[in-house]
């Protein structure tokens, strides 16, 4: 709860949220009474913008440090080991393309996943199989939701300074190598992939 | 019907042995439940995200092959279950005339996880091979039983096969104590040659089969000869009961098999069924040469009210959980659990002409 008010204030204390004069009082006064849980919902739907995560309560300064950085875009390549178990305390690397809610390119207004334009990984199942017969990249339900989780990661990986590439909810090359890194210097197993570990550490809830 | 194979999502490429479990495993294979919803359960494991879309189907415990290339899992463990059967391959070399699991040309070699899921059997559990025929692929065949064996001697193995590919060479082989936990199941339609190559369309293969048993018989194998109930070979009963009882004694059970309208046999049904509920005196008299020789002797997958009192205690409520069903006043009958019922896909006019016990 403490860390919660914790990261909420110090993002907006890094410019990323603009303040709401109703909520002011308890922005600035961290330390005092809790918000409600109607709040601080509020507020991380804000975060997250439309992207539905929960990158529920950072455990630690380090990732707001990697939140103000991310947005002032200092530059500076260097992820540092962290000794586990505890996080570690990364930079992030300023991402070529960081912004969580990609604009819809002006060809496709209708469309929502942003994988629907992006190139998307050989390592994924066959995009006909849930392709409209047009060929238009129309996901069934069960497939977004899959998507939604690997998103998810994918934003926290990046919070943490392990991945700049696409948030496509696609587990690509890039993302594997980012979970590599990720678990190796987490002392998790090292598997490539999205295990309990990394959703857990990641505080990745799925909906 | 308990569905045996499910659509799925996965980020893995490759095909994979997934248990589904509720609690945090260990095993390299364990994911764990991350959410549920009525229509899709979300699970998490070494391999990354599991997605399966299921009607509320108890799955826990499940082993699964996750197929993610074609968004499909086979659901070839269920842990409640005592009906579990490894398809092994799709390719025969016989072509029987009622055959229920019409054969492919094609194999998709899956021994290694297939191998792999039967390690995480739940304890004690009987697993059927089935095909296709098993035994075109007896090399990976005996080493995927094997080693499972060596590792988990509380497991047991039916394999279902035509015996058209044991050799001498596979005698010794086949002597390895492993092999007490495995019965072969051997269709044997006939003591007529002519008779059983015409049911099962390979000329020769009575032969060839005779052959097979007697290298089985050198290595001591369990075996339980099956004869599947059709008009052609039930008027052959009588005498196969007694080429059984003079050359086969030492098979272990002989299984006397109602018919299934499915795969061949759907549109032969006409030609193929033999109707049991009136005539029950070839099967009868079978059945009492082998009780008289000691021939240890069942009824598969025929209702208890279409089998004469005297003969029901051979009769086993042998259909499969997932494929069984019953007639609109089975529901008033008494001896309901203890009857095979009806296949799924047996004759809807058919599954009607039942007698409450």
């Amino acid at each position: 709860m403490k860390k919660s008010r914790f990261l909420i204030s110090t993002l907006v204390a890094a410019g990323i949220m603009p303040v709401q004069s109703t909520q002011a009082s308890y922005q600035l006064g961290f330390g005092t009474a809790g918000p409600d849980g109607d709040d601080e919902d509020a507020q991380v739907r804000k975060f997250a913008q439309d992207h539905r995560f929960i990158l529920a309560q950072h455990r630690s300064h380090a990732s707001h440090a990697s939140h103000s950085s991310h947005r002032s875009g200092t530059s500076g390549r260097s992820r540092a080991p962290a000794p586990a178990p505890s996080p570690p305390r990364p930079r992030v690397t300023p991402a070529p393309t960081p912004e969580p809610a990609p604009t819809p390119p002006s060809r496709n207004e209708r469309s929502n996943p942003p994988s629907s334009v992006l190139p998307s990984s050989p390592a994924t199942a066959p995009q006909s199989f849930f392709a409209t017969p047009t060929g238009s990249a129309v996901y069934t339900p069960s497939r977004s939701d899959i998507i939604e989780v690997v998103r998810k990661v994918q934003i926290g990986l990046m919070a943490y300074g392990y991945y700049d590439g696409a948030l496509d909810g696609l587990v690509g090359p890039k993302t594997r190598s980012a979970l590599t890194r990720f678990q190796t210097d987490f002392s998790f197993k090292v598997t490539g992939t999205i295990t309990p570990e990394v959703l857990d550490a990641l505080r990745v809830v799925a909906e | 019907m308990i569905p045996l194979n499910f659509e799925i999502q996965s980020d893995e490429p490759e095909p994979f042995v997934a248990r589904l479990t509720r609690e945090v495993g260990s095993g390299p294979a364990d994911f764990v439940c991350r959410s549920q919803s009525e229509s899709r359960s979300l699970w998490c494991g070494d391999h990354g995200l599991l997605e399966i879309v299921h009607n509320g189907e108890n799955i826990e415990g499940d082993i699964m092959l996750v197929d993610p290339e074609n968004g499909r899992a086979d659901r070839v463990i269920r842990a409640t279950s005592k009906h579990n059967t490894l398809l092994v391959t799709e390719q025969c070399d016989q072509l029987c005339v009622m055959c229920s699991q019409p054969p492919k040309k094609t194999h998709l070699d899956r021994f290694k996880l297939f191998e792999e899921a039967c390690l995480l059997a739940p304890a004690g559990m009987v697993i059927g091979i089935s095909g296709g025929e098993p035994t075109l692929h007896m090399d990976a065949l005996l080493g995927m039983i094997e080693s499972v064996l060596r590792e988990r001697s509380d497991l047991s193995f039916h394999i279902l096969s035509n015996a058209q590919h044991f050799e001498q060479h596979h005698i010794l082989r086949l002597c390895d104590p492993v092999y007490r936990n495995v019965v072969w199941g051997i269709p044997l339609y006939s003591s007529d040659p002519v008779v059983h190559d015409t049911v099962v369309a390979k000329p020769g293969a009575y032969e060839r089969l005779i052959s097979s048993f007697e290298h089985l018989l050198l290595a001591a194998a369990r075996i339980e000869l099956r004869t599947v109930l059709t008009a052609t070979t039930v008027p052959g009963l009588s005498p196969l009961s007694r080429f059984i009882a003079r050359n086969l004694p030492h098979i272990e059970q002989w299984s006397l098999m109602g018919l299934e309208n499915i795969g061949f046999a759907k549109n032969r049904w006409d030609d193929l069924y033999a109707d049991l509920n009136t005539d029950f005196s070839d099967l009868a008299a079978a059945i009492d040469w082998a009780q008289l020789h000691g021939i240890a002797t069942k009824i598969f997958n025929l209702p208890l009210c279409h089998i004469p009192q005297h003969y029901r205690s051979f009769a086993v409520a042998s259909i499969s959980d997932w494929k069984q069903r019953f007639g609109k006043s089975c529901v008033s009958c008494r001896a309901k659990r203890d009857c095979s019922g009806f296949f799924e896909w047996h004759p809807d006019k058919l599954v009607d002409e039942v007698t409450p016990l």
